[in-house]
């Protein structure tokens, strides 16, 4: 986790991570970072991608571009980025079998999942 | 009264007693009021909204009621970090107003009213209460604070604001429900 300027998400023109992943590509889906590596963003109380399709062994990056601090915890709490305050990531390695449905612990509203496809 | 209606109730009174003092001495009616001083009012009204969740953790023993208010003491104390941060970067000061004397009054008799409650009585009260601010300050901040804002950075940091509270509006929602 580490700490980056703290306006940054806040709106258009301030967002320079926001910006930053426009200028790479980013779409609002999760970026691949080579085959392995996902970025899932936590915007407008929203994680985006809502469902993202992964394998065991890739990592999964949740980054927090809201103002709020969320947490992407899983439904039966057998995994948890904790909390991430604005413009904070934490990144967890997916495992065979693990839980696929989470939510953010702090507003139980935003619900999102991973789809593991087993190789 | 519910807290919406009384919150419309100051606005409405104090808009309504306009008359003698001139325009640039003080703010009078909500959409009078210029930034620092709409600065002022969404500090004061996180600020109560803060201290009605520390309340909450003190006297409520639901589950419920707890993880809501813990939620409330983060992410308004984030907008409130975020609106400070932005202050100081543009170096002025929140500027003190008829709003927030207003809140800050109705707050202390809403607080001395649900010191006297606990059980499910309180409960009720607390998440009956959190609903009615949010609808109340969500009114405001999205009819008379952003369409008057003038800077940019400030107007978009209370955009980014109200998506919170409706976020908590709606969660206030819930629990109203999940409690009757």
């Amino acid at each position: 986790m580490k700490r980056r300027g703290f306006l940054r998400g806040i709106g258009a023109g301030i967002g320079a991570t926001v910006a930053s992943m426009f200028a790479k590509g980013w779409t609002g889906r999760a970026i691949a970072h080579g085959p392995t590596h996902h970025r899932v963003a936590i915007t407008d109380f929203e994680f985006v991608p809502s469902v993202l399709t992964v394998h065991p062994g890739h990592r999964v990056t949740w980054v927090n571009l809201d103002i709020a601090p969320h947490t992407a915890t899983a439904r039966d709490g057998s995994w948890d980025t904790k909390r991430l305050d604005g413009n904070h990531e934490h990144t967890i390695e997916v495992k065979a079998g693990m839980a696929t449905d989470y939510y953010c612990a702090f507003h139980p509203m935003m619900k999102a999942k991973l789809r593991i496809v087993e190789v | 009264m519910s807290p919406r209606k009384a919150l419309i109730a100051i606005v409405a009174v104090m808009t309504l007693s306009t008359t003698q003092i001139p325009s640039q001495a003080a703010a009078e009616s909500p959409a009078e009021l210029n930034d620092l001083q709409i600065a002022h009012v969404a500090y004061t009204a996180d600020n109560i909204d803060i201290r009605y969740a520390h309340l909450a953790l003190a006297i409520s023993t639901n589950p419920k009621v707890h993880a809501f208010a813990r939620t409330m003491i983060q992410d308004h104390s984030a907008v409130n970090d975020q609106a400070l941060a932005l202050l100081a970067k543009l170096k002025a000061q929140p500027q003190d107003n008829f709003l927030s004397k207003s809140l800050n009054q109705g707050a202390e008799k809403l607080v001395d009213e649900m010191s006297q409650l606990r059980g499910a009585a309180f409960d009720r009260r607390y998440a009956e209460n959190e609903l009615g601010y949010h609808q109340a300050v969500n009114d405001l901040v999205e009819n008379s604070f952003i369409p008057n804002i003038e800077h940019p950075e400030v107007k978009a940091l209370f955009e980014a604001g109200l998506k919170i509270f409706k976020v908590h509006e709606k969660h206030a929602e819930m629990m109203v429900k999940s409690l009757n």
